[in-house]
């Protein structure tokens, strides 16, 4: 493989988001291949469906979509929707049950 | 004496696997709790994700100046996190681990209920293990992840002391997916 390009192929749990990402200078090109599954061996079912600049200065809206996907495939499945009413229910055990703190001592003063 | 079972587990093929995986544990009713950890003891082998291991640290934090501190706050229980495949690889040697918060006895049935439909996104819920000294309901905070070096599990260390069954082992990773990935709204 050269080094302007890196294959990244997904090890799904039925979801879409690539398994790595790098932004060595060397690599400008990531190209997303999806395959059906982890233990599918890779030459018949890769298919990259499309390629990914890898120098931009923030997180690109493909990626973050990418990224949103997983979320959009337990939703779909009807899996794990987040609940307003749950989520604070959970705040308040934790909130109830985190010890506190009292005291804290600093590992190592920052140098500026 | 009966070990975990280490091998490799079967692939979910999709979405419709994946639903069928989870709701072996959303489903389980009384078997729950039976349903969620492997039985048997650790001797030897590696970590896994999800793995619970005894060790009593405190959480480092960076402040709010910027200086890493740690608190007298000392937990007794941590999840691994992080990848089986990680903990696997000789060129990485960390890994990453979140405290178990124990809560208070007793829980409301409709808070025990919802605590098992998993419908929050910071915090995942695992029942009291087998065998465990002092059997609670805990959280786990994803907000509190704390890199561990991988040599600290041992059996004299970070102790590992349950083990997930498959299920309750892709709703974690499900979960997790779900912490990391959620939208944050930027592209709106």
């Amino acid at each position: 493989m050269s080094l302007d390009a890196a294959f990244v192929t997904y090890l799904s749990e039925a979801t879409m988001g690539p398994s790595r990402f790098t932004r060595s200078p060397q690599i400008r090109t990531i190209i997303v291949a999806s395959i059906a599954t982890s233990e599918t061996p890779l030459p018949e079912e890769l298919s990259p469906v499309r390629e990914i600049p890898t120098q931009g200065p923030v997180v690109r809206r493909d990626i973050a979509s990418s990224t949103k996907a997983v979320v959009n495939q337990l939703r779909s499945a009807g899996l794990l929707q987040v609940r307003e009413e749950a989520e604070v229910m959970v705040s308040k055990l934790m909130a109830d049950n985190l010890p506190k703190a009292t005291m804290s001592r600093p590992l190592k003063p920052r140098t500026k | 004496m009966p070990i975990f079972d280490t091998g490799r587990w079967p692939s979910i093929a999709d979405r419709d696997d994946l639903k069928d995986v989870i709701s072996r544990i959303l489903d389980a009713g009384p078997n729950f709790d039976a349903s969620f950890y492997q039985a048997g003891a650790f001797v030897g082998g590696f970590a896994c994700q999800g793995d619970i291991v005894r060790l009593s640290s405190a959480a480092p934090c960076i402040d709010a100046s910027g200086n890493a501190i740690v608190t007298d706050v000392t937990f007794n229980h941590w999840m691994i996190l992080g990848n089986t495949c990680d903990m696997h690889r000789v060129d990485e040697l960390r890994s990453q681990i979140a405290p178990l918060v124990g809560l208070a006895e007793p829980l409301q049935d409709e808070q025990l209920r919802a605590l098992r439909r998993y419908e929050y996104s910071r915090q995942f819920y695992v029942p009291a293990w087998p065998d465990a000294a002092e059997p609670k309901h805990h959280l786990v905070d994803f907000m509190q992840i704390v890199t561990i070096e991988k040599a600290a599990f041992r059996e004299d260390c970070a102790r590992v002391v349950a083990r997930l069954q498959f299920p309750a082992w892709a709703l974690l990773h499900a979960c997790l997916v779900r912490y990391l990935a959620r939208d944050d709204g930027r592209f709106d």
